[in-house]
């Protein structure tokens, strides 16, 4: 991560102390378009580079770098179009527009001293952007311009390391990383001690000194430990499998590898197949073959799929070609002499592990970003499938048509039904609505049954003053059913004088609703549907099972019951009692 | 007298709804009946009603294709639709009414009775304005009109602040200190600005999150609103604002 940091805090003009949603606040009363407009702008892109990354922020970036070059505004120039590069490299892993930008940027500082700083940040950006291209000596050309505005930067001075160990100059990496370590020390940077020892560490095992390799390995991995630099740990182990392997150490190899396994995740593809070619080494000096072999296999098969990605770094090569010969931008000979070289080696990956890392966090950001987006694509499929109610409502109208003009009840009875249906729909979407909407829900079925049975029952609904039904939650239609039983079996034989009386009561920590008719009771309506008792207790039973489900969804003890009158049946639903605002 | 005109691809969606209107025969006269926009354009023009009942999906068009083109537009609307969510949202929005199919007698009296009240207003042309531009921007221009007791304002959604539950009542708080009491509840509110950044985090209160300046730690949570106004967060509603303003900003 602190490859980032360190980009991060000098991309804006002072270092953003506010929150992001202060930020945005203060960007939108902020009516008029100026330079102000395009600072605040900036330090609000800063910060959500930091806090949440997203591909968006480029629009956002580009939308105020065009406001800044209206207004002729360099100062704000030079930042948008590092931040460009930024989002490009860090973000959307799109290297070659990175250098684009920074390139951009680059030119509109020129020459002024003013600009030394930022100056600096984006060559050593361009210069990790080559170093993890492999080409190492124009990254070196770039951490060079570097050093000499700030000779003491130890972190460039590790990637100058780095690189040196990549290209076997074994000598000069040392040196590299020794002054690196000096001036860490000097600072009291423990991240970079620790990453120059590890780097340092795997230098010597080239230059077969062992042993020295061993005491700076030992001592990187203390100092991450003690400060638990998690992210510094996959490389550091790795490198530290690498030294106990060259010191014959197969235990220790096989520890340090594994714990390298455990960050799976994190890793890179060229990690990992090193990773499995150390074990190899470590099996077969164990004389395990049958393990040997299996990682042999999973090195090959990682070898694999890196060749896989050394394509696709030949088809970004290619894009770039034609941003080239499209722009001019830079020289196609150029690229033409870019030849792939790809280096197994891990050597000093630390700083480039470090970006990668980072890299990593920001993509992960961006996947849990993209799953938002497909549950939200999820939620739209449900919508679609929503189109069907269209198609029953067109239906619903077309049989209207055939209703005779005259017939008011049946025109009344299906405009009532599509309301019905309609509520019943839009409330199927929802988990919880509220008591009122239940009660309205519910009066609309009661109305239709009254209607289809000539008033041969009336029905009242009473609300306890102590609740407020516009702020009760309760699940929808629960009590459609056992108010249906009421109807069907209560009253069928019953001629005119059925009632229905549904109650609502907050009873302490639930909610009590009590469906009540003057029927002829459970009993008899069983005798008269002769044993015929399936629909009953099929709503009774789907009752159960919605109860059952809220129940383990939500830890309660919903339940009701049946209660023999002797006139009628009582049914006692307790719900959790739930309130919309609290 | 009220001249009336419906447009409708289907012939007996036509007939269906002049039954309805054929229960008030001294109230409404149907001056015609169209079922292509090409020839509702040519016939409304000529025949000048003072109402259209129009239908949302005509073919291959819709009803806003119909209001886009017509020049003549001395007319109050009532948009008819079988089943569109996401159509009514809009139409609420633009404070314009619609009936749904199979429309019902006791709805279409009480959209009748809404127009009468609104006739002295003669503002429909604002309203069909604000409901076809709103069908040509995204959320971060769309404008909504807010009924008052007098009058119907047009305002511009991110320029509200936030909104407070006055019984049947809402006062609808704008940027620059400005306050409109509209004659609709606040749920009505948080119906239509769901596709929003607004926030209802409590019975009396629906915020645009935009507007939030801080908020405070601690319980009962308030968020402090941009106008120096603190509104109290219901307490169910706390840990889902936190984490909304976390993902947002």
């Amino acid at each position: 991560m602190i490859w980032i940091g360190l980009c991060l805090s000098t991309i804006c003009f002072a270092q953003s102390h506010k929150t992001l949603d202060s930020l945005i606040s203060i960007i939108k009363s902020h009516n008029e378009e100026d330079t102000t407009y395009v600072v605040l702008r900036i330090k609000y892109i800063a910060q959500k580079i930091y806090e949440s990354p997203s591909d968006s922020l480029l629009e956002y970036n580009l939308e105020t770098l065009k406001v800044a070059e209206k207004l002729n505004f360099k100062r704000g120039q030079i930042p948008l179009h590092s931040n460009n590069g930024v989002i490009y490299q860090y973000i959307i892993a799109n290297p070659f527009k990175a250098l684009d930008s920074y390139h951009k940027a680059l030119k509109i500082i020129g020459n002024d001293t003013v600009f030394s700083e930022q100056r600096n940040v984006i060559n050593s950006n361009i210069g990790l952007i080559y170093l993890e291209q492999e080409e190492y000596s124009k990254a070196l050309e770039s951490f060079e311009k570097v050093i000499e505005q700030d000779p003491e930067n130890f972190r460039i001075l590790s990637s100058i390391g780095t690189i040196y160990g990549k290209t076997k100059e074994l000598d000069s990496a040392t040196v590299y990383f020794k002054k690196s370590m000096e001036l860490a020390k000097l600072n009291n940077s423990f991240i970079d001690i620790a990453n120059s020892k590890s780097n340092l560490a795997r230098v010597l095992i080239d230059l077969n000194r062992n042993n020295e390799a061993l005491i700076e390995m030992e001592e990187s991995l203390e100092i991450i430990n003690k400060y638990n630099l998690g992210f510094l740990k996959p490389v550091a182990y790795l490198n530290a499998a690498l030294v106990y392997l060259s010191n014959e150490d197969y235990e220790k190899t096989e520890e340090y590898s594994m714990k390298v396994m455990n960050f799976e995740d994190s890793i890179n593809l060229s990690m990992k197949s090193s990773l499995w070619a150390t074990l190899v080494e470590v099996y077969r000096a164990k004389r395990d073959y049958e393990k040997a072999l299996n990682a042999y296999e999973k090195h090959y098969e990682l070898k694999d799929s890196l060749t896989n990605s050394d394509r696709k770094l030949e088809i970004s090569r290619k894009e770039i070609q034609f941003e080239a010969d499209r722009k001019g931008l830079l020289a196609q000979e150029e690229i033409k002499r870019q030849k792939l070289i790809k280096n197994n080696s891990l050597f000093g990956g630390g700083i480039l592990i470090v970006v990668l890392l980072f890299g990593g966090y920001l993509y992960k950001r961006k996947r849990e970003a993209e799953f938002e987006l497909n549950t939200k694509s999820a939620e739209l499929k449900t919508l679609r499938t929503q189109m069907n109610p269209h198609f029953i409502f067109s239906s619903l109208n077309s049989v209207n048509n055939f209703i005779s003009k005259t017939n008011t009840t049946a025109n009344t009875y299906l405009t009532q039904f599509a309301k019905l249906m309609r509520k019943t729909l839009e409330n199927s979407e929802k988990e919880d609505i509220t008591l009122q909407e239940d009660i309205d829900l519910l009066n609309t079925y009661l109305n239709i049954e009254q209607n289809m049975l000539h008033d041969e029952f009336t029905h009242e609904i009473l609300v306890d003053d102590a609740l407020d039904a516009q702020n009760t939650l309760v699940p929808p239609m629960l009590l459609q059913p056992l108010v249906e039983n009421s109807i069907k079996h209560g009253f069928a034989r019953l001629k005119g004088n059925g009632h229905i009386k549904v109650q609502f009561k907050k009873k302490q920590n639930t909610l009590l609703c009590i469906v009540e008719d003057n029927g002829v009771g459970r009993k008899k309506a069983m005798e008269y549907s002769g044993g015929n008792t399936e629909k009953t207790s099929m709503s009774t039973e789907i009752l159960q099972k919605r109860l059952d489900i809220i129940n383990t969804k939500d830890k309660t003890s919903a339940n009701f019951r049946i209660i023999d009158k002797e006139n009628g049946t009582r049914v006692e639903l307790e719900l959790p009692f739930k309130v919309e605002f609290e | 007298m009220i001249r009336a005109v419906i447009i409708d691809d289907q012939p007996h969606a036509i007939e269906a709804l002049e039954r309805v209107i054929a229960n008030f025969p001294k109230s409404f006269e149907i001056a015609g009946a169209f079922q292509t926009i090409d020839d509702a354009i040519i016939g409304v023009t000529q025949l000048s009603p003072d109402l259209v009942f129009l239908d949302v999906e005509i073919h291959n068009d819709t009803g806003f294709d119909f209001l886009e083109r017509i020049k003549y537009r001395d007319f109050q609307v009532v948009f008819t639709t079988a089943y569109s969510k996401y159509a009514y949202r809009a139409f609420q929005f633009s404070a314009l009414h619609y009936l749904l199919k199979p429309v019902a007698i006791e709805d279409f009296v009480d959209v009748i009775e809404r127009l009468k009240k609104e006739e002295d207003h003669k503002n429909y042309n604002q309203k069909i304005d604000t409901l076809l531009y709103n069908h040509h921007v995204d959320n971060s221009l769309k404008k909504i009109i807010i009924e008052t007791a007098s009058e119907s304002l047009v305002v511009k959604v991110s320029e509200i602040l936030y909104c407070l539950s006055d019984g049947n009542y809402t006062d609808i708080h704008l940027i620059g200190n400005k306050k409109i009491m509209s004659a609709k509840t606040l749920k009505i509110y948080e119906e239509q600005l769901n596709d929003f950044n607004f926030f209802r985090v409590d019975q009396k209160a629906l915020v645009n999150l935009d507007y939030i300046k801080k908020y405070t730690k601690g319980s009962p949570m308030f968020v402090i609103m941009e106008d120096g106004k603190s509104i109290k967060v219901a307490i169910n509603r706390k840990p889902q604002l936190i984490k909304t303003l976390k993902q947002n900003y």
